[in-house]
């Protein structure tokens, strides 16, 4: 079996073991906090452009973080994320370099690190009205490369970081005792940078393209599924519409999934 | 009971840990930097084919399991598949050769066929109706001459114009002097690209019109109108002209002269000297004036020489002028090309095709007509300059001379590998100069 499908089983076990005696536990008061960790995953693809509107491509990243933090009896929660993540720059376009370069050497690695606060305000019957911020940190893994083209070696470096912050209202419907769907209207802000290094013969340069989200709010829908007090999975997909550089508008989607445990 | 939570808190770290590491190894995984196993990661401009990629076609009857063994036989890896047309893009194992292992699939009875996943590129074909005759621009096999008979190119042996092109035709704003006999200021491939009467130091004046030829031959190459569907194709396209008149009617004309017509073209702000003349002797006089315009941001490029003879000056002075040696329809050294360790470049000088002043042939005949020499090949190299110069206006002149030196193509590397004295580093290639290097993740 391979190692990520064990893990993947181990993990579902470990879910079924832990649900048992917190279903127990679920008739004691309720603590004033509660710890909370789990796993998430998301991916999507993101309009991007850079220098001013010079050009757009997609940035299409697939993230998997642990998320540890706290949980308020009142429900509003905050955790620290930490993991890694793959960027893929295909598109980027360097030409301020002595030789430009066309970026298409696909994904890169990125450490990830962030936080998020989820704080419920308002509870009108069922409904559940709150507010979210999410901000995460990225610094990608350098990369390096040669090229036998040119009458001397070009020698090529890239390292990409970036800050992407998330936040805005959220909507939750309480009504059921297992399943709660979401939804959210959320500004999305992205600012990162990925910086090409270039040196062939007596030549050298080094250019740093900055680069933004294409559209800055979005919105989600998603569901949280409860099948114990100490153990919940969320899921959610998420558009992003934006304007293109050429006219008409693209819609960039994503999707992220989470594991939490309650302790 | 109360030591329980804490081994499951345990248990969910150690679960989550075991998710998550792998989860991020195999994310970062996908791209192979350098010095990591596998095949390097790099790319190819200006390659022929995808690297490590074949294209095959089994015949109908073969079932699926037949053709997973045959490609299994032969170390291929099924990437992608064309449906509609039963082909399969498979990968290679490290260090295949592409052309061989091609051959090698096609060998195999039950292969229809297989061939080198090639690359085709967009390109800029100009309307003008003479570009077809411009091997030097776009060599397609095409005659080179006129009459039956007449030699043909080579395709592929040519400074990949139309691929440059795609990148950037340059700007009206950037200006190539054409320090020479003059330029015939109302030729009408050329009348649109003038920036004004330019200056005379033949007859001192401000009237730099062409009583030779050489003059507006070169000013035609280097930056002609360009998609004004006539006449030829200028490698500078939008590229401007400011003529410079230092050679008289014979083609002569003096240290003082040449000095003063670079010196004055620097002045006025152009960019780009193009220098199709040479001297045999050393002259400190033109040594200063090249460095002059040189520290004044000009690229200055000069014609070789045509006598078979050691590299003449200014082209001679290596650390302020691109020296341009020149090369025929098959990429071969022109015969008359001047040599020397001061040669950076070459460009195509046999047979090209060019503007000419319009009482040069009389009446009847279009002004255009083909000439050979260095002098020919220089204002291809100005041209790219030009573009160079509008594209990345940033750039020193001496950084401009070695991305041309760098791009070029050792087009005799079979008998002179490397940097030689007969073309320097090589025929020029506009598209290694101008298009971007296309940045591939090595392949697993």
């Amino acid at each position: 079996m391979p190692l990520r499908a064990r893990s993947i089983a181990v993990l579902i076990l470990g879910a079924a073991v832990l649900a048992g005696p917190a279903a127990a536990a679920a008739q004691e008061p309720a603590p004033f906090y509660r710890i909370h960790a789990g796993i998430e995953a998301e991916a999507g693809s993101r309009m991007v452009v850079w220098d001013k509107d010079a050009g757009s491509s997609f940035l299409k990243s697939i993230r998997g973080r642990i998320r540890f933090g706290l949980e308020l009896s009142g429900g509003a929660s905050f955790s620290l994320l930490a993991g890694g993540g793959a960027e893929n720059w295909n598109g980027l376009i360097f030409r301020h370099l002595p030789f430009s370069v066309d970026y298409e050497a696909g994904s890169r690695g990125a450490i990830v690190l962030g936080a998020e606060m989820e704080v419920p305000l308002f509870r009108p019957g069922d409904w559940e009205i709150g507010a979210a911020v999410q901000a995460l940190f990225s610094l990608g893994l350098k990369g390096e490369w040669t090229s036998e083209a040119l009458q001397q070696p070009a020698r090529l470096s890239g390292r990409a970081s970036g800050t992407a912050v998330r936040l805005g209202p959220t909507l939750a419907y309480r009504g059921f005792e297992t399943f709660t769907p979401t939804a959210s209207v959320f500004y999305d802000g992205l600012w990162s940078s990925f910086t090409m290094e270039e040196t062939i013969g007596s030549l050298s340069g080094s250019e740093k393209k900055k680069i933004n989200g294409r559209g800055s709010v979005g919105a989600s829908l998603g569901m949280i599924i409860e099948p114990s007090a100490s153990f919940r999975l969320k899921a959610e997909g998420f558009l992003i519409p934006g304007k293109k550089l050429e006219g008409g508008w693209n819609l960039s989607p994503g999707a992220a999934a989470r594991m939490e445990f309650l302790f | 009971m109360t030591q329980r939570p804490a081994i499951l808190r345990l248990l969910a770290a150690g679960v989550l840990i075991a998710w998550v590491l792998p989860m991020s190894a195999g994310l970062v995984g996908d791209v192979r930097p350098k010095g990591s196993a596998g095949p390097a990661s790099g790319f190819d401009p200006n390659g022929t084919y995808a690297p490590g990629e074949v294209l095959i076609k089994f015949r109908p009857e073969i079932p699926p399991a037949h053709r997973a063994a045959a490609m299994a036989v032969q170390r291929v890896r099924p990437i992608g598949r064309i449906a509609a047309l039963d082909v399969y893009r498979v990968l290679l194992p490290e260090g295949t050769a592409v052309e061989e292992k091609a051959a090698a699939l096609a060998a195999d009875p039950r292969v229809l066929y297989a061939e080198p996943n090639y690359i085709g590129r967009a390109s800029v074909t100009p309307n003008d109706n003479l570009f077809k005759y411009q091997y030097a621009l776009s060599n397609i096999g095409q005659s080179i001459g006129d009459v039956p008979g007449s030699p043909q190119g080579k395709t592929g042996a040519d400074i990949k114009a139309t691929q440059g092109w795609e990148e950037s035709r340059g700007d009206a704003a950037v200006t190539i002097a054409i320090v020479d006999s003059g330029v015939e200021l109302t030729h009408p491939d050329l009348v649109g690209k003038i920036v004004g009467p330019g200056r005379d130091f033949v007859n001192d004046d401000y009237d730099a019109s062409d009583d030779l030829y050489h003059g507006t031959a070169v000013a035609g190459i280097a930056a002609a109108s360009t998609d004004n569907g006539e006449g030829i194709a200028g490698v500078g396209w939008n590229a401007m002209i400011l003529p410079v008149k230092v050679l008289n009617d014979q083609g002569t004309g003096t240290v003082s002269q040449v000095a003063d017509g670079i010196v004055w073209a620097a002045g006025q702000g152009a960019q780009v000297i193009n220098l199709s003349l040479g001297f045999n002797d050393v002259s400190q006089v033109l040594f200063d004036a090249v460095a002059y315009a040189s520290d004044q941001g000009c690229v200055l490029v000069a014609a070789a020489g045509n006598n078979g003879g050691p590299v003449q000056y200014p082209a001679a002075y290596n650390d302020y002028v691109l020296a341009v040696a020149a090369t025929d329809y098959n990429d071969d050294v022109w015969e008359g090309s001047n040599a020397g360790p001061e040669v950076d470049v070459a460009a195509p000088g046999v047979s090209i095709l060019t503007a000419v002043p319009t009482w040069f042939l009389g009446s009847g005949p279009l002004p255009y007509s083909r000439f050979d020499g260095t002098s020919m090949a220089a204002p291809h190299v100005s041209g790219l300059a030009a573009i160079l110069k509008s594209l990345k206006p940033w750039l020193t002149a001496a950084q401009i001379r070695e991305i041309i030196r760098l791009s070029a193509d050792d087009v005799n590397a079979a008998t002179l590998p490397g940097i030689d004295d007969s073309i320097g580093c090589g025929r020029i290639n506009m598209a290694k100069a101008l298009v971007p290097l296309k940045l591939e993740a090595g392949r697993p």
